[in-house]
Parts: C-alpha cells; structure tokens; sequence
C-alpha cells in the first residue's frame, strides 16, 4: 500500500503534469480555431474554453486563403526531397556499412558531421548559388537544398542499422551465386526497411517543418509552404489572425502527427539502433 | 570480392550522397568564408578586404550580445533539456498503464513543426489574453498581466521554456536505449554490497549513459545554436536585442541591411568555438 503511494508522487504525479504541460499548447492551438473573433478578443471570459464554437476560421483557411496551395507545396517539396535523400543514404549507408575501403570510417563520420553544420552558415551562399540558378520561387529551390541535412543524419541512422543485421545472411546468398548488389538488394534492403521506414519519417518531418530556407527562398504567396504561409499571410505587423493561424498550424501538422501515432515504435527502435551503436 | 572492387563499389555507392554533401555542403562552406572576407552587398560582389568584418564586429555591442545570448540559450537549454529527458526516462522505464499513449505524448512537441509550436507559445505568453496570464490571474499568483517577453531575462526564459518543451524528448529517447546498456550484475553486485540507490545511479547508471547524453546534447547543441525559428517568431530578438542570437543577428545582417560580407563574418566567427565543442562531445559518444 506504502510502496504504491511511493510510486504515485515519484511517478505518476510528476509525468501527469508533464503530459498536461507538455500538450497544453495543443489544446490551446485547437480551441482558439473554434473561437468566434467577439470571444477571442472579450477579456471578461475563461479564455481557456470555447462558448459558441463556430467553423468560420476553418471555412476562411480552406476557401479564402492560398492555404490548400501551401499544403501542396509542402507535400510535393516533403516527398521529393525524402526520397532522394533515401536513394542517397541507402547506398551510402550500405557502403560505409560494409565494404571495407581506406577512409570508409572517416567518411561515415565527416557525413555525419556534416549534419551539424547549421543552417545559419549556409543560407547565405546557398541564396546566391539559388538566384544564379533562377530557381527562387521555384519549389526545386527547396527539393535541391533539404537533402543537404536529411542525408547526412539518414546515411548515419542507417549505417548503425545495417550494422546490426547479420553479414552471414547475404554471404550465403552470395554464397549461392547472387552478386554483391542483389545480395544487398534482395536480402540486406528488406531486412533493414524498419531503418529505412525511420530514416523516412524523419527526413519528412524535417522537411514539412523547414524554416529558414523556405523563407528566404520562396517570396510569391503560391510558391511558400505551410510553416512560411502561416506566419508570414496571418500575421500582419501585430495584427494576428488567431483563428486562421491556429486552424492552419493545426490542419499543417495532421500528416506528421498520424505518420508518428502509427510508427513511432519504428521510429524510436531505428534512432536508438543508429544512435547507440554509432 | 577482391579489396579492389570493394572500394570502387563502396565509392560509387557513396557517390550520389557526396555529390550532394560536397555540393551543397562544402562549396557554400567555401563560399561563405570567402564572402566574409569582402565587402559585398545585396547586388553587389564586392571586394577582399582582409579580416575588416571581423575586426568591425569585435568592436561592436550587439555582437557580444548576441554571442552571449547565444551561449546562455544553448547552455540552458541542453541543460534543461537533459535533465528533463533524463526524469523522463527514469519514469518511463518500467511499464505502467497509458506508457504508451504518454509515450507518444511527450514525443507530440519534438515532430510537430517548430514554427506552429513556437506561434502557439507566443499566444501562451502574450499579456493580452494570453493564457499562461489568465491561469496565473486566477490563481491570485499575479495582480496583473505580465509582459513574459517584454522584458531581457523573462524572454530568454521564454526561449528557453519553448526550446525545452520542443527537444526533451529526443533526450528521453536517447536515455531510454541507453539505460538498456547499464550492466544488470554490477547493478545487482552493487546492491547486495549495500550501496544506495543515488549511489547505484551515480556510480553504475550514469557511467553508462554517457554515450547517449553526449550524443543528445550533440544534437541539442547543433539544434539550438543553429535555432532561427524559435527565436525570430517568439522575440525576434528584442525587446531592444536582448534575446539577439548569432544565426537572428546574421539573418537580419544580411536581409534587413543588406550587409552580406558582414552577415557571414557573424554566422562564421564562432565556428571554431563550436566544432571544438562538438569535437569534444564526439569523443565522449565513441567511447
């Protein structure tokens, strides 16, 4: 009985508060789009709770606003740029993995360092190399570029990944006459898809939630994404359009967050097997 | 498969992602180095003028600040961030029921796009009608609306907060395989030998996390050093720079003054300081 009551304060207690912090935001996001603008600006009221709900927010957005156009974009730009980077990091991976060269140590972690380099350093020539190209604007501006941080930390996640899968299997098979690249492609490609499905939905979210280069690259209001549409259309100096940007902010994160209430055992089961083993 | 073959394949495996590592990477690496070496201007190419834009900023205040902001920001939200995901992982390292449904909770922040969560703080904190304010009004902890970002030190605590409610759960994660690597009979040893429980964690636990608390503070230290998002919706680096970091000072550098040459001298100075930094924590992960 003692012992249970222990285990309530040390335990229980303590991650309740931390789940109700911790999706206190969210429930804020979601009641402020249900919000008429009378209750949102009355300051006699709880603003905690919606009296007279209303879908006015959530009819401008989709109807009224370059919103639908936004999500295309992010989704095109998400896509694109997840699956090259998933091209590239499989091979890479696979190489630094396991053909022994001179150097393939080395070059798994200067990759991998690489990922470290922050963006800040890098926006203001990648700018210039962009306008050389004419590509502002343009949504190869942002296909081209987010790879840059998404192969770096996926060719690491998915060296630690094909490490941990057996060698003897595809020597087997090269054993019974496979080469090397359809022993890879037949056995080692499919025993590692929970690595490669992780490294995929990292690389996504990373490029759904991109900032910096999104804001400086795209001006027209077709060509921005969700993150850059949202704060740049719905905030006008210190006028914020409340509803709109919560009911955007919310509706813009529906993909990522099914994509991680359905995977994120694989999720976390490929970081850590990446990230432990390093 | 003979060595020689190997490394042609292993090469030509690894080709299409330096392409782009070097590519996108390095060559604008080099380039940024060499723009802030000269006096180049929105439109204009410029010309070498040594170290001048590094001299210029050594003497000027905003740059301190916006170097100290910029450490203070990454210390205290590694720290935080760290301890945080370390009570997290304790917590959740023996089942109970909802470990899942609070699992996937506390992970909610660390995908969600940062920009969204960072607007929905912004309301949060805001004196007018901003919800923090009301729950403290209605508990009589305050007489009136406080300003949170309005002023120096609550706006960076600000940052903070909103930095630590994003990536504590990387930390959790990290934590949670790594308390897979503590060795159960030394523990057990430990135990029977009579050693406490603060001792057990300090001598035989925490040894054993280290590879994963360096790797997440690596993480965090990239992420928040390198953070724009967070700290150009929630202050903009005010009130009057403030809360200024080095990547907001080089951004508005560059696009507001058009000062391209000594946007790139801002963003470049720490480099040294942080890959030395990262190289240190480095050692630590592959130990």
């Amino acid at each position: 009985m003692e012992r249970a009551f222990g285990r309530w304060i040390r335990i229980y207690i303590p991650i309740l508060i931390l789940v109700l912090v911790t999706l206190f935001p969210f429930y804020w996001m979601a009641i402020t789009t249900f919000k008429s603008p009378s209750e949102l600006f009355d300051f006699n009221q709880s603003p905690l709770f919606v009296r007279q709900p209303t879908l006015e927010h959530w009819k401008q957005l989709l109807f009224h606003t370059n919103f639908p156009r936004w999500t295309l974009n992010t989704t095109l730009v998400a896509i694109v740029s997840t699956a090259i980077s998933l091209f590239c990091s499989v091979l890479a991976g696979y190489s630094l993995a396991r053909l022994r060269y001179r150097g393939s140590n080395a070059m798994g972690w200067a990759i991998f360092v690489t990922y470290l380099v922050p963006p800040t350093l890098l926006f203001l020539p990648l700018a210039i190399v962009i306008r050389n190209l004419h590509l502002f604007n343009n949504l190869l501006a942002l296909i081209l570029t987010y790879p840059t941080f998404l192969i770096p930390f996926c060719t690491w996640l998915l060296i630690g990944y094909f490490k941990s899968i057996p060698r003897e299997l595809e020597e087997s098979a090269m054993v019974d006459g496979a080469t090397r690249i359809q022993a890879m492609i037949r056995v080692v490609i499919p025993l590692a898809l929970p690595g490669i499905l992780s490294a995929g939905m990292f690389a996504f979210t990373l490029s759904w939630n991109e900032f910096l280069y999104a804001l400086i690259f795209m001006n027209d209001s077709v060509a921005k994404t969700i993150p850059v549409g949202v704060v740049q259309e719905f905030i006008h100096g210190d006028d914020f359009y409340w509803g709109q940007l919560m009911a955007g902010a919310l509706m813009g994160s529906i993909p990522v967050a099914l994509l991680y209430s359905f995977f994120v055992d694989y999720f976390v089961a490929g970081m850590t097997a990446g990230a432990v083993k390093g | 498969m003979s060595l020689a073959r190997q490394r042609l394949l292993g090469l030509l495996l690894l080709a299409p992602a330096l392409v782009f590592v070097l590519g996108v990477v390095a060559y604008p690496l080099a380039q940024a180095l060499w723009l802030s070496l000269t006096n180049a201007q929105v439109g204009e190419t410029g010309r070498f003028i040594g170290l001048a834009n590094y001299r210029y900023l050594l003497d000027q205040g905003t740059y301190h600040d916006a170097f100290r902001n910029t450490v203070a920001y990454t210390v205290a939200g590694t720290l935080l961030k760290a301890a945080v995901g370390l009570g997290t992982a304790l917590a959740l390292v023996r089942p109970f029921l909802g470990r899942r449904f609070v699992y996937a909770a506390l992970f909610m922040p660390f995908v969600f796009p940062t920009v969204i969560g960072t607007i929905s703080w912004y309301y949060l904190f805001s004196n007018v009608h901003g919800g923090l304010n009301y729950v403290l009004l209605s508990l009589h902890l305050i007489r009136e609306s406080v300003p949170f970002l309005g002023t120096g030190a609550s706006a960076m605590a600000g940052l903070v907060t909103v930095n630590v409610w994003h990536g504590s759960a990387l930390f959790a994660v990290l934590i949670l395989a790594g308390l897979r690597t503590v060795p159960r009979d030394v523990l057990d040893v430990a135990t029977t030998d009579g050693a406490t429980s603060f001792q057990r964690f300090r001598h035989v636990v925490l040894p054993a996390l280290v590879p994963a608390l360096a790797l997440g503070a690596m993480l965090s230290i990239a992420g928040t050093f390198g953070d724009f998002a967070i700290v150009h919706l929630l202050t903009g680096g005010g009130p009057a720079n403030s809360t200024t970091i080095l990547s907001t000072m080089a951004f508005q550098t560059a696009l507001r003054d058009g000062d391209l040459g000594t946007a790139a001298a801002v963003a470049l100075s720490v480099l040294p300081l942080y890959a030395a930094g990262l190289a240190y924590m480095l050692t630590l992960v592959r130990r």
